[in-house]
């Protein structure tokens, strides 16, 4: 009797890959923020474990039940949810009561991914669009400020709305960089989010150029302020520090569908984001403006993609080669 | 991680080997006719395909034997102890009938133009596949001849060796080298020709004054010139040895030359890891442009997915064409052709890397070859015949 024939894999070249996978994209985001998560516990205590369990529970939660509803196989398994609920909450007050996380967290993957059908097709990074809902919706819950009055902590951002520039002479910009400030739970953790930032850029999950150009057009558009009034406007490290920036820098604005893809129009991007930090935080009606700029630039994305070098050989369509003989 | 990288340069070069001949051998048959029936005996070198297109090439067997059976893709030999049909005397062929003589020995004739420029292709056209080099100093007599031979037809004013960096190369009589940085896609066609002569010269496309061959094809118009038989091999990296390899060989030959069983799913490529073809099945045979087999298992890399693009845009700032594959991908997925084609399509010059890098495993390159095909359909082209899948 012949022996069977070896069932062969056939398929289209490349038959090689570079080993970056989807699930390992995600693990390292989430390896990334692991460090906040800890820093916000050591800060916040209880309150902080009790609003990111809760919101990331619901965000898989939802998503789960997006696939079902949709007669597909679940997805969720890639750890997107998981890294968009703990992204949520970061960007909430310890404070925040259970509702809001709930609503928040099944916004952000119901509203801002789900809809769009999945991983890659939103147009909106997702935790800021529960953000932007909970945050127009009801103001006042999430208002650190107002909700955190038993905290020691100040709310630089906070405070200069309300008492202006006067009010930063008792600030000490190395406590902010500690986390000595009220903000979104994980976003004020600026030395582990850097420490997470610089582990995605050294395992090339992404880019150094969103992040820096994020970074620097925050700081150059507040040194102008700053250079045009130094009485009515605060010093440009002061921005990078407070609030949400680093974590905007690194992990928000840096989401891939919803960010450009070649150099110059990322650094467009990044600078255009980082300016609109600042002058919504100059003129308006928000202390930090970090959510708010980003999605605006999100909404850029598809103009700035436009910027592209012209293909190989020309820019004319050509003809199609489908293999010589 | 994977060991694969995109280094031309890595690998320890083989000494060119002859390969012990199979019992039986599958001819591929890609643009040709077969013109010969089944049961006739053949000596070595009876022309068993004509062509059917300019710029496709006459088959002939490489052994001598009996045509067991004819399929709409391969002809299938059994070998026997037969001879081999009377050379032909190479050098008394005049210059002007230099070309047809050529292509009569199933060498392409698409090249054999007048140009300003030859262009010497020695960059390894994908990592591992070290041919190039390895018939550059083992058979650097007969890679001569055939550039003497190009020469009288192409008539350059000059000739360049482009050579990857880093890589001692000695270049032949009135011919200057050129060093290319040793990074896959460096080695491809229209990358040598864009860094000799400035041209992008897209797939399917002739550059301006200049001619490109490389170094196997310079052997093989060689071994032409030399024995006054037909070509009827190809040189390929196999391990880290190169073979030549009589086309038509099954590759379950091949591999057992190697001591090398196949298992169930694994992937034979036929050809280098980014660019090559698989085979079908063991029974295969060797195509007349394969420079490499190498065997991929099943768990050697993540599986390739039904997956929608996540927008990382890994697979555009890798591009060396400069297009958006995320975008083609995306439109061939949904048969939006068209629009694929406003994506630039065609400057595509399927290196493949886009697959590598893909985080998704999307089949980039694959949409990109569906929605080509798709679009020359459009165009009123007839369906092009298969390759050599048994």
């Amino acid at each position: 009797m012949k022996p069977i024939e070896p069932l062969l894999t056939v398929s289209a070249p490349p038959h090689a890959h570079c080993g970056h996978t989807i699930k390992q994209h995600m693990r390292d985001q989430l390896i990334a923020l692991l460090p906040a998560a800890a820093a916000a516990m050591t800060v916040f205590g209880f309150d902080a474990v009790r609003v990111m369990a809760l919101s990331c529970s619901v965000a898989v939660a939802s998503e789960a039940a997006c696939w079902k509803l949709r007669k597909c196989d679940p997805q969720v398994d890639d750890m997107h949810a998981l890294i968009i609920g703990l992204l949520f909450a970061f960007l909430l007050p310890p404070s925040a009561p259970w509702w809001l996380v709930i609503v928040g967290g099944s916004a952000s993957v119901v509203a801002g991914k789900m809809f769009f059908g999945g991983l890659g097709g939103y147009p909106l990074c997702p935790p800021l669009v529960g953000w932007a809902i909970c945050r127009i919706s009801w103001g006042a819950a999430m208002d650190t400020n107002a909700t955190m009055l038993n905290s020691t902590l100040p709310a630089p951002l906070h405070e200069l709305k309300n008492i202006g520039v006067p009010w930063l002479q008792n600030v000490d910009m190395s406590s902010l960089l500690l986390g000595q400030q009220l903000g979104g739970l994980g976003a004020v953790q600026i030395l582990p989010i850097l420490a997470g930032g610089l582990y995605l850029l050294a395992r090339r999950t992404i880019r150094p150029t969103i992040p820096l150009a994020f970074l620097a057009g925050v700081y150059l558009t507040a040194l102008i302020f700053r250079f045009v009034d130094p009485h009515a406007h605060a010093p440009a490290l002061f921005h990078l520090l407070a609030g949400s920036v680093v974590l905007g820098a690194f992990f928000l604005a840096t989401e891939g569908s919803t960010s450009p893809m070649g150099l110059i129009s990322s650094i467009i991007y990044g600078l255009l984001g980082g300016a609109m930090v600042i002058i919504i935080r100059v003129y308006g009606i928000y202390p930090d403006g970090v959510p708010f700029a980003i999605l605006l630039v999100n909404l850029f994305t598809p103009l700035f993609d436009r910027i592209r070098p012209k293909p190989f050989g020309g820019s004319r369509l050509g003809e199609p080669y489908v293999g010589g003989c | 991680m994977t060991t694969f990288n995109f280094n031309l340069l890595s690998r320890e070069i083989g000494t060119v080997d002859r390969i012990a001949p199979p019992p039986r051998l599958r001819i591929p048959l890609s643009c040709q006719t077969p013109v010969v029936d089944a049961g006739v005996e053949l000596l070595a070198g009876d022309k068993v395909g004509r062509a059917l297109k300019p710029e496709s090439t006459d088959l002939h067997t490489p052994l001598p034997g009996k045509v067991i059976d004819i399929r709409p893709e391969s002809i299938l030999i059994e070998t026997t102890s037969g001879g081999t049909v009377k050379p032909i005397d190479a050098s008394s062929v005049g210059d002007s009938s230099l070309v047809d003589f050529l292509a009569d020995m199933g060498i392409c004739p698409t090249p054999f133009v007048k140009a300003g420029t030859i262009i010497i292709n020695a960059v390894p056209t994908e990592p591992g596949i070290t041919v190039f080099d390895a018939l550059l100093r083992d058979y650097r007599k007969t890679v001569k001849q055939g550039l003497d031979a190009a020469k009288r037809i192409i008539r350059p004013s000059r000739i360049i060796l482009a050579a990857p960096r880093g890589d001692m190369v000695n270049t032949f009589n009135g011919c200057s080298v050129t060093h290319l940085p040793p990074v896959y896609p460096n080695g491809l066609d229209a990358m040598v020709i864009k860094a000799i002569t400035g041209q992008e010269v897209r797939l399917g496309e002739m550059p301006r004054d200049a001619i490109l061959l490389n170094v196997l094809d310079l052997y093989l118009i060689g071994r032409v010139m030399e024995t006054g038989l037909p070509a009827t091999e190809t040189v390929m990296t196999v391990g880290n040895k190169n073979l030549r390899v009589p086309i038509g060989m099954p590759v379950r030959f091949l591999l057992d030359q190697f001591g090398y069983t196949p298992r169930h799913g694994d992937r034979i490529v036929l050809g280098g890891l980014m660019q090559g073809l698989t085979a079908g099945n063991i029974k295969q045979g060797v195509h007349p442009k394969t420079m490499a087999l190498n065997v991929v298992s099943q768990d050697r890399y993540p599986p390739v997915e039904d997956r929608f693009c996540m927008g990382c845009g890994e697979c555009v700032r890798h591009c060396p064409a400069r297009i958006l594959p995320n975008m083609i991908s995306r439109a061939a997925e949904f048969k939006l052709f068209d629009r694929a084609e406003q994506y630039y399509i065609n400057a595509c010059i399927e290196c493949g890397i886009c697959g590598y890098v893909c985080k998704t495993r999307r089949p980039i390159l694959q949409y990109i070859r569906f929605a080509k095909q798709e679009l020359a359909l459009l165009k009123g082209a007839c369906e092009v015949e298969a390759g050599g899948e048994t």
